[in-house]
């Protein structure tokens, strides 16, 4: 995939987008990237990755490796410590090759708590700047596989509403097969439809 | 959270008032009454009273209802998160909001609870105007609540609040259709509810007693499947509750070792869906296509019945409203 020519474009005017992944993409987080990333406009954007997949050297490769697509001018990555690989401490907080960047992570990723408030105080930063800002979540599943469907939902539903509040575009991500109709009709009530995502 | 059982009419209001009640929590008394003077002062909206421990908003959530609770981090008996899981207890849907000068970092892990909230940092410039704006868009939107909302929520409110209260003289014919249902389709348990804002309350039970349950007048929406019902778009059937991630967690239904449930929806003429009639059993068991059609016949004369209330009510207020003399007063 080329990504001038067929990176996603995002729904005119829509703050939240539950994002699955099709196999358009050579990993999961690969389409995600380009949703992040508003062509042209690089300066004025503020990323937020809260990735529990992925760590930031594996974003950041896949980022810099794909033709068009730059960094944003402030990135900042939350993610947490139980998750293989993940390791805030080897990570500058000054920057790198001209983008201002941030890692840190949570203890545990059941702790919703922790992270719905690491998350608002980033977001009231980025929203100081004046930026746009652009947010990736995911997966969903991490959350699901440890906590209860309702608390997962009331977590979502007070992390989309700071989308809101801030004008954020925010894409949060599930592997939709892995679950029930009924947890995936659950959350998708949260979100704009999923078919608002298309490729161009 | 234990619900159903011997349901009676509650005369409590629905909470559907323009007014947003705020409770501001705080250890120092002079820091509780300038965010709440704050919050008054940048929007006509806001309704703040405020507090400095946690037991002052346990007295106040027993006796009134509050929208919004913005709590420091220390307060004169305990911490903010500890105030937060006590209200997500007794008032799930309420919209908890940390408000503090600590980062993250000078809050010990292990006191910061396990339920989500939201925060905006106090700098010293006081956000007051950001916390008002976040306030008020979280009630208005609802955004703490942990299930999903009707689309047609506002509307579906406002209709409720034509059927309910109704006249306790009309009880019977409730008690006696949600008996019926329920020797219908062999279930052990049956009621009928209407869903407001932030609970359901039961119009009518049968068999709850029978199991043991202790009688209550209505329950959290989170807590129960009707919840669901009212967002689809027809009768709901849950075969096995400990297999549904919806409603498997539900402590009324672990207590009351309830499986199966089926409920259809108790819908408007206009079309707004106010509550459900539905049976309950303590087994797991399956629904036929007859049968849910049957349930939806039980709910319509629920909602005749209701209908009937209304228009019951609506001539009695006609009969006793003052005779209009057709002249403006003050005029």
């Amino acid at each position: 995939m080329h990504a001038d020519e067929d990176a996603p474009t995002t729904p005119n005017g829509s703050s939240n987008v539950l994002w699955t992944p099709t196999p358009d993409y050579e990993t999961e987080e690969d389409g995600c990237l380009e949703l992040l990333t508003p062509r042209d406009v690089t300066d004025g954007v503020s990323a937020l990755v809260v990735t529990f997949r992925q760590t930031p050297e594996e974003v950041l490769t896949d980022w810099d490796r794909r033709p068009g697509v730059s960094r944003p001018r402030r990135l900042h990555f939350i993610g947490a410590e139980n998750v293989a690989g993940y390791n805030s401490e080897q990570w500058p907080r000054d920057g790198e090759n001209g983008t201002e960047l941030v890692v840190e992570a949570v203890d545990d990723v059941a702790d919703l708590a922790t992270l719905g408030v690491r998350i608002s105080s980033v977001l009231s930063e980025f929203e100081a700047t004046g930026d746009e800002i652009v947010t990736y979540f995911g997966p969903i599943s991490s959350l699901l596989e440890t906590r209860e469907l309702s608390d997962v939902f009331r977590f979502l539903h007070i992390l989309t509403g700071r989308m809101q509040t801030v004008d954020a575009n925010a894409y949060f991500h599930i592997d939709r097969d892995d679950y029930s109709e009924e947890t995936m009709s659950t959350l998708k009530r949260l979100f704009e439809p999923i078919e608002a995502v298309e490729t161009k | 959270m234990i619900m159903c059982a011997y349901p009676r009419v509650s005369q409590n209001h629905l909470m559907t008032g323009s007014d947003i009640a705020v409770l501001c929590a705080n250890a120092d008394p002079s820091e509780a009454t300038a965010t709440a003077s704050a919050l008054a002062d940048r929007a006509d909206e806001l309704s703040p009273s405020h507090v400095e421990s946690i037991a002052e908003v346990k007295t106040l959530l027993a006796e009134q209802s509050v929208d919004c609770v913005v709590s420091e981090y220390e307060l004169a008996d305990g911490t903010g998160f500890e105030l937060f899981s006590h209200v997500r207890q007794v008032a799930p849907d309420t919209v908890c909001i940390l408000f503090t000068d600590r980062t993250l970092e000078e809050i010990p892990r292990e006191e910061r609870g396990e339920v989500p909230i939201d925060y905006l940092h106090k700098d010293g410039s006081g956000p007051y105007r950001p916390l008002a704006a976040r306030i008020e868009h979280s009630v208005r939107q609802r955004t703490h609540t942990a299930y999903p909302l009707p689309e047609d929520e506002p509307a579906r409110l406002d209709a409720l609040a034509d059927y309910y209260p109704f006249d306790a003289d009309e009880q019977d014919a409730f008690d006696q259709l949600a008996e019926l249902a329920a020797t219908f389709f062999d279930a052990p348990l049956a009621y009928i509810g209407l869903i407001d804002a932030h609970k359901q309350r039961f119009v009518a039970s049968y068999g709850f007693d029978a199991i043991g349950a202790p009688a209550v007048e209505s329950a959290p929406r989170q807590e129960g499947a009707c919840t669901y019902t009212i967002l689809e778009d027809d009768v709901m059937v849950v075969e096995d509750i400990r297999e549904d991630p919806r409603v498997k967690s539900v402590e009324t239904y672990q207590q009351l070792g309830i499986r199966w449930y089926a409920g259809a929806q108790l819908r408007t003429p206009t079309g707004h869906c106010i509550g459900t009639l539905c049976v309950l059993d303590t087994e797991p068991r399956s629904f036929s296509e007859s049968q849910e059609r049957h349930l939806r016949q039980f709910a319509a004369r629920a909602m005749d019945q209701l209908e009937l209330c209304r228009h019951l009510s609506a001539s009695d207020s006609t009969a006793s409203a003052p005779h209009d003399t057709g002249t403006e007063e003050g005029a």
